[in-house]
């Protein structure tokens, strides 16, 4: 084996999704710093081929996002919500670019409803680097009530327009007493950041075609285009190494993927781990060594606990209204009325959203009776479906984390290098799980009461099962003031090592109940802004 | 053809029955097996398409035609629709479901692959809901505002 390839730099962060670049634009464009970025998969799909790619998957199911994953790296267990994306743009690449905020309630469960536990920052501390997210990605919203949708500063895009489906929506959930408004996401209603405006390609999730939703990749593009960055693809970060005295981190050493005898070696004053809720607890506990036997950063021994996420009731109602599945199916419409409910007799917070929706509706080649159709018979039939209005609803709700919500390491599957591969396995809090059950009925109940308001019927209802993991996780490095119950600080710091960041979804401490990828990237942004105070500022 | 007539819409019009038949015929003419198929926000596994489809559709085909020979003493090309209908409505009436296939790849039978290929079109979508909303095309964002415009008379795929 030669010796190892080092690399330096000022700064060093492990992971290209989009906290990491959230992050590497931040510090980028306000310090006067060197920065490495580490990716162990390759570069993603270009945007000029992207149009191309959509048709792929349009016509035969093929991903637009090939090669997107390192074949023996992989997680086991309940790993639902977790998928294995390892490119540059990480997981978002498979994102459909919806950002709704976290309330203010979600950072004070404990003091407010005596469950789960507190973070250590505001909503308020939090809403400045939410601004941020909100403006370097280019979110298209809608202020909802001010009471429901608290926000210091107005969305950086004006609303998505909504779709006549949405509108005769809206003012269903208003008969049942619900308020909505539009879902803000990261997708260009105006032309931003030198991208188009949306074109309802309706393909937001799982591929853009124009560029017009946000994707990570533009941002590391621009970066080392600007020599602002230096991007390392197809290299395995496997080992953080400290110095047994000071705590410090010393270097981080990797393995090309492509060349899997081939070492590098990253040094660099700070090192940002932004690789999200798997492989970043999975590279702390894989760190152990004398001086740290349960791994870097793990004095509390809560590295890879606590993993936190939520999950959903979901039901298609029927109603009298004139809709159109597919005038732009991607973007709904959401309340955060269920996620500030005020004082509560029994804990209960969730979301809502609503979509137009084609259940019900699919093509047939036999009637009710089992008879073949064929020719006009076929599209008479489908069309007799076709003219009921269906909305889909789905409502996310806060599932509070078990300390054992773990991932360890599996020694019986090892990757190349003999490294063992994280084992997952979400579990509630015993107050959620006591609280699972009427929760889902609850939610049940305001899908009954919108469905009689419109007139409607609930002709499917579903829960997602509860022993696959959890969605849009987290956790795993959670925040907290206490070295004794945290891993890392408010700001992303370790506890255990001055000069070691962890930023994004492990630093959860609960998950809320809605999509969570605007709250981990203005998580890093906070990281970066504490990163970024350790070196001068750009002139 | 023989299929795409017995099969597809007659009220669609022979040029644009023509027009499914060929982009089907292009469409699996150029499959790729074993592609990586995309794996969703919360998949962990890897999965590829599956082998291609084309020889046992094509097996099929022939099949229906000595069938044809069998029953009728003459290819399935040169039956009335009704007789082909029948022959077609015998075959898939054994076939378990109601529905077209969301994947056309995964079809058990040519019939319903070309079926199921036509159904996921644009046009077709259109047809159904009887209104021009052109799923799945890019489109003007602004347009969302108003209902879909109405078919116009002679509008077909």
């Amino acid at each position: 084996m030669s010796a190892a390839r080092e690399i330096e730099s000022d700064i060093c962060i492990v992971g290209s999704g989009i906290t990491a670049a959230l992050m590497a634009e931040k510090l980028a464009a306000e310090r006067d710093v060197t920065i490495t970025v580490v990716e162990a998969g390759g570069h993603t799909t270009p945007l000029r081929e992207r149009a191309l790619r959509r048709a792929r998957w349009q016509q035969y199911g093929e991903t637009p996002w090939p090669n997107d994953h390192v074949d023996d790296q992989n997680a086991l267990g309940t790993a639902y919500g977790f998928s294995p994306s390892m490119n540059v743009g990480g997981l978002a690449m498979h994102w459909g670019g919806v950002t709704p905020r976290f309330s203010p309630e979600d950072f004070r469960l404990r003091t407010l409803y005596g469950v789960g536990d507190d973070w250590p920052i505001s909503y308020e501390e939090l809403d400045p680097f939410y601004q941020e997210a909100e403006e370097r990605m280019g979110i298209a919203g809608e202020q909802g009530p001010p009471e429901m949708d608290p926000r210091g500063q107005p969305f950086p895009m004006p609303a998505l327009p909504l779709s006549q489906n949405l509108q005769l929506l809206r003012e269903w959930a208003g008969k049942a007493g619900v308020t909505m408004w539009g879902q803000p996401s990261a997708k260009n209603s105006v032309p931003y950041a030198g991208r188009a405006s949306c074109q309802r390609c309706d393909t937001c999730y799982p591929i853009c075609p124009t560029g017009a939703k946000y994707s990570p990749d533009f941002s590391f593009d621009a970066l080392v285009r600007a020599g602002r960055v230096r991007l390392e693809t197809e290299t395995l970060v496997r080992r953080i190494h400290a110095d047994a005295r000071t705590g410090r981190i010393t270097h981080l050493s990797a393995n090309s993927t492509r060349r899997p005898g081939e070492t590098v070696e990253f040094r660099a004053r700070s090192y940002v781990l932004a690789a999200g809720f798997t492989w970043t607890p999975h590279l702390l506990l894989l760190s152990s060594d004398a001086r740290f036997p349960d791994g870097v950063a793990n004095r509390s021994g809560l590295v890879g606990k606590y993993l936190c996420g939520h999950r959903n009731v979901a039901a298609q109602i029927q109603l009298p209204l004139p809709l159109f599945p597919g005038v732009n199916a991607q973007h709904s419409l959401v309340t955060k009325q269920f996620m500030r409910p005020g004082a509560l007799a029994r804990y209960m917070r969730h979301d809502l959203r609503v979509w137009e929706s084609s259940f019900g509706q699919e093509p047939r080649f036999k009637d009710a009776s089992g008879g073949v159709l064929l020719g006009d018979a076929m599209l008479a039939e489908w069309r007799s479906r076709a003219r009921r209005g269906v909305a889909r609803v789905r409502a996310y709700y806060d599932v509070l984390p078990a300390r054992e919500s773990e991932l360890r390491l599996d020694p019986t599957v090892r990757n190349a290098w003999g490294d063992p591969m994280p084992r997952l396995a979400f579990r509630d809090a015993p107050e959620s799980v006591e609280l699972r059950g009427p929760t889902e009925q609850a939610i049940r109940e305001l899908f009954a009461r919108m469905a009689r308001a419109g007139d409607g019927t609930i002709v499917s209802s579903a829960s997602a099962a509860g022993d696959i993991g959890q969605e849009h996780p987290g956790g795993g490095c959670r925040m907290g003031t206490d070295g004794a119950t945290s891993v890392v600080d408010r700001d992303g710091r370790a506890h255990d090592h001055e000069n070691l960041f962890i930023a994004g979804a492990p630093t959860m401490v609960t998950a809320s109940c809605c999509n969570g990828t605007l709250t981990f990237g203005a998580l890093g942004l906070m990281t970066a802004a504490r990163v970024g105070r350790d070196f001068p500022a750009r002139a | 053809m023989a299929v795409g007539e017995a099969v597809l819409p007659e009220s669609i019009g022979a040029p644009a029955r023509s027009a499914a038949v060929a982009a089907f015929l292009a469409w699996i003419g150029d499959y790729r097996p074993v592609s990586e198929e995309m794996h969703g926000y919360g998949d962990a596994e890897i999965t590829y398409t599956p082998a291609d489809p084309a020889p046992g559709w094509n097996a099929q085909l022939a099949a229906l035609d000595l069938l044809s020979r069998a029953k009728h003493r003459t290819g399935i090309a040169a039956l009335d629709l009704a007789r082909r209908r029948a022959l077609l409505t015998a075959q898939l009436s054994r076939l378990p479901g109601n529905r077209l296939p969301a994947n056309p790849i995964t079809a058990p039978h040519v019939a319903l692959a070309l079926m199921a290929h036509w159904a996921a079109t644009s046009a077709a979508i259109d047809l159904a809901y009887e209104a021009r909303i052109g799923a799945g095309n890019c489109r003007v964002l602004a347009e969302v505002t108003r209902p879909p415009l109405p078919l116009a008379p002679g509008d077909s795929p």
